[in-house]
């Protein structure tokens, strides 16, 4: 090539690396208004992080608003596995009951993912969509000792931060305010971790780079190595079913690690204990002020009244083990949450009281059958909140 | 124009349009690198808690 030619060429190659570029960014930010799973029931095993697929923000609100119609009031499910549904197969996920139970007049969508908090993903979606004029309910679980953690915290973490960065949240000094102090009292990877994941989400503001590779693996090939898929590890997402097993028989179930699984049972409530005057234990008085600050930092003061609380109580098998001091401990602990929890304007019920252990796949999560008294529960206290 | 002229020509307008062909699929493949440089290293390993 002549050096003219040669400085054309280069010039080209330049010209080329920034349309690439910004067309993929164009790509990823229209992806970024529709991608979404299809069919989608929740976040099952295969399109969830455990197996190396990260939704993006976005893809949360594009599946919320993309099942909304004027005059429906969107039912956004957040929380953990529990209220994913884990244990229960594809077609007797409780918030399919949910939504048969509540009609036509409500859109549910399940956001909960594993091991995540209450004030995570769909926390955020509803504040989001309330902010922006729809009529909402967050219904969420946490246990009594859980709280609702941070919104910033752990592998869900990048949700507030893309939220955040993309201009979503409302402006909520209390919480920031949290996360700075929060923030700052981590050790030193944790907060180079935590500037990393805050990067990322500056960058998927403007590139959104996530949510059009991640629809790109859930449409066309999947490019990062999880071992759950395995050797399938290629194939698009949307090929995976979710693929959730059936409960086996009852007298099947309980059975793995019993000492462990009572030991956190205890657990559960007996960190919430401090030895009182007399040296029997009594709740710490520090409790309701540590998880008030807790709620009171995660959500906004608007979001309260129209957020219904699940605290997800452990199956029988394992409460029936505890001694008569023990249970009457877990009792009093859960109805002690559940008036913190009111005091600050959100209605919570305790979910799972007299259930069966049948109702109950492990330790914590609920068969199709327990999922539907579930069903039952919060569709009474979501069609009296709206009436209200 | 000579017919060795215009196959120059059309070579060269050929390597110029492989050159802008190279820098799309580079910018695009920058803006993959930007999504797994993100990614968690660690796997996401859940537990029941």
């Amino acid at each position: 090539m002549k050096p003219a030619a040669s400085r054309l060429g280069s010039w080209l190659l330049l010209a080329g690396i920034a349309a690439g570029f910004l067309l993929a960014c164009g790509e990823g930010h229209r992806a970024a208004a529709y991608s979404k799973p299809r069919a989608f029931t929740r976040f099952h095993q295969r399109i969830s992080p455990d197996a190396s697929f990260y939704p993006p923000y976005a893809m949360l609100e594009a599946l919320a608003l993309a099942r909304w119609a004027p005059g429906k009031t969107l039912v956004i499910i957040g929380g953990n596995s529990i209220l994913n549904g884990v244990a229960q197969p594809e077609s007797e996920v409780w918030s399919l009951r949910l939504q048969e139970m509540l009609g036509d007049r409500y859109v549910v969508v399940n956001l909960a993912f594993r091991g995540s908090m209450a004030a995570q993903g769909g926390a955020l979606v509803a504040e989001s969509l309330q902010r922006r004029g729809y009529p909402v309910i967050f219904v969420a679980n946490t246990y009594p000792h859980a709280g609702c953690g941070r919104a910033a915290d752990g592998p869900y973490g990048y949700f507030y931060w893309q939220a955040l960065h993309q201009g979503k949240l409302s402006d909520y000094p209390a919480r920031t305010a949290d996360l700075q102090r929060w923030r700052t009292a981590r050790p030193e990877a944790e907060r180079i971790k935590l500037a990393e994941t805050e990067l990322g989400a500056r960058i998927e503001a403007v590139t959104r780079a996530q949510s059009l590779w991640v629809h790109v693996s859930y449409r066309h090939l999947f490019t990062v190595w999880n071992f759950i898929l395995g050797r399938d590890f290629w194939r698009p997402r949307v090929w995976a079913p979710d693929n959730e097993p059936a409960a086996p028989p009852v007298e099947e179930r309980f059975r793995h690690e019993p000492e462990a699984e009572l030991a956190t049972v205890r657990g559960f409530t007996e960190t919430l204990y401090v030895p009182g005057p007399s040296g029997s234990p009594q709740l710490d008085p520090a409790w309701p002020t540590r998880l008030g600050d807790e709620i009171e930092a995660a959500f906004v003061p608007a979001l309260r009244p129209r957020m219904l609380m699940l605290l997800s109580q452990s199956a029988p098998p394992y409460l029936e083990r505890l001694t008569p001091a023990e249970r009457s401990r877990n009792r009093a602990a859960y109805a002690a949450a559940a008036r913190i929890w009111r005091d600050h304007g959100i209605n919570t019920i305790v979910a799972g009281e007299g259930f069966a252990a049948s109702d109950y796949f492990d330790r914590l999560h609920l068969t199709g059958e327990g999922g539907r008294k579930v069903a039952a529960l919060v569709a009474e206290q979501i069609t009296q909140m709206n009436s209200d | 124009m000579p017919a060795f002229l215009a196959k120059f020509r059309s070579t060269l307008t050929l390597r110029l349009l492989g050159r802008f062909v190279l820098g799309l699929a580079i910018g695009v493949l920058f803006h993959y690198l930007l999504y797994r440089f993100f990614l968690p290293v660690q796997p996401f390993i859940y537990v029941a808690f």
